[in-house]
């Protein structure tokens, strides 16, 4: 009688049914030939779980074990959410620190053409960025935030922050944001001629690192890109809460005398 | 182990399956850092989901095919958001100090890496993982013919590998 390879696999990994399994026992053992087949089926088997079992052995990381400990309370969906969660958490998880590497690695001019992409930014069907004369501007709910929104508020229908505001050296009024919904990211945009144009944008959001953490105000965390670029453009120090209503009340207008 | 009546709390069961969880999202991610983070989305996903959990199921099979989802969640996000990410080759890969040369033998690890996806991770669930034919095949959402065919191909490759001497 021969035997299918299928059979036999199935007896190897003990999927047979106990009458099978005695017919191919009994098969077994009268043919040599099958047993050194069905031998080294098994020294295959036996090879791979003992070159992983150390893996077995090793210490499980503790953000890991702080995961089950601490539930989140609210329903994770998707992958979105769950970064969201560990970003809020104190443990955090090697994408958002890879991404932040990438963050920081970026030179500000290569981010404005890599922003093309985040045309697809969207909050509730509202393109939040989109390109204007050869720029990128705010529209939609950024553009409103930019404009209205005071510097570190984060209304709770609001997906998007204001980070700081400031004077440029050239006078315009700029001023950081961060979005947080499903994408996230954060920028810096600066008023010219009624719009707010995108000067920066980095998709991976982190906290102000280093000499720049200066700059860095509650409910932001702006990429290493953006903190950078305002050093490089402010003039002075950051709009004050006072300063910025004044500057809201002027639509933003250029300062007359920077 | 994972039935009725157990007495640990699933919290419990779940920290004594970490060690497998990450062992098989290695052979899913074949990156260790991606392996730890779809694990832990996995935890804080099935945490919020145990309502969903049948009792009588095998909780070891439930959490692989959650930490498979997760999986397929991120590489279909990583492919609509191809620009932000790292490319794949500069994460923590496993398997990536292994120095192959021609002619000598490989080390398990090194020919599990040779094999195609489907046949890797069929070879890792029932060969590694211990899952019964249906488990496994329940896990990766195929039919049983569809995983002992790539059980079976799996098979011959790694022997092949790992024998180069041995008829087949």
């Amino acid at each position: 009688m021969r035997i299918s390879e299928e059979t036999l696999m199935a007896f190897v990994d003990g999927e047979l049914d106990p009458g099978t399994r005695a017919e191919v026992e009994q098969l077994l053992r009268t043919d040599p030939e099958l047993a050194a087949h069905v031998e080294r089926q098994r020294n295959l088997r036996a090879r791979l779980q003992s070159a992983y079992a150390p893996e077995l052995a090793e210490p499980v990381p503790e953000r890991l074990l702080a995961a089950l400990r601490e539930p989140v309370s609210a329903p994770v969906t998707d992958l979105e959410e769950a970064r969201a969660a560990r970003q809020a958490a104190p443990t955090r998880g090697h994408w958002t620190s890879r991404r932040w590497r990438w963050a920081s690695s970026m030179a500000a001019g290569v981010l404005l053409a890599v922003g093309v992409g985040f045309l697809l930014w969207r909050n509730s069907q509202l393109i939040m960025i989109r390109a204007s004369d050869g720029a990128l501007v705010a529209s939609g709910a950024l553009s409103r935030s930019l404009f209205n929104q005071l510097a570190g508020d984060s209304p709770s229908a609001s997906k998007v922050t204001v980070g700081l505001s400031f004077v440029a050296k050239s006078g315009d009024y700029c001023r950081t944001f961060s979005i947080e919904h499903g994408t996230q990211g954060s920028g810096l945009a600066c008023h010219r001629k009624g719009e707010w144009r995108i000067e920066v944008l980095s998709q991976p959001e982190s906290a102000a690192q280093g000499e720049l953490s200066q700059y860095r105000t509650a409910g932001s965390s702006l990429a290493p890109a953006v903190l950078s670029a305002v050093q490089g453009q402010i003039a002075g120090e950051p709009l004050d809460r006072t300063a910025e209503i004044a500057a809201r009340a002027r639509g933003w207008r250029a300062n007359p005398n920077p | 182990m994972n039935t009725i009546g157990t007495s640990k709390s699933v919290p419990e069961q779940l920290a004594a399956l970490l060690p497998r969880l990450r062992r098989f999202a290695r052979h899913l991610t074949r990156n260790r850092d991606d392996a730890d983070d779809v694990v832990q989305i996995a935890l804080e996903r099935v945490l919020s989901r145990l309502d969903q959990w049948r009792r009588d199921a095998r909780l070891d099979s439930w959490m692989f095919k959650i930490v498979r989802n997760v999986w397929i969640d991120e590489l279909r996000s990583r492919r609509r958001q191809s620009t932000i990410f790292l490319p794949p080759e500069s994460g923590n890969h496993v398997g990536e100090a292994i120095i192959e040369r021609e002619g000598e033998l490989l080390s398990v690890q090194a020919a599990m890496a040779r094999l195609p996806e489907d046949q890797r991770i069929a070879v890792s669930l029932v060969l590694i993982e211990g899952l019964p034919y249906k488990e496994a095949a329940e896990v990766l959402e195929i039919p049983i013919g569809t995983l002992t065919s790539r059980l079976a191909r799996g098979r011959q490759a790694l022997q092949a590998l790992l024998e180069p001497g041995e008829p087949t």
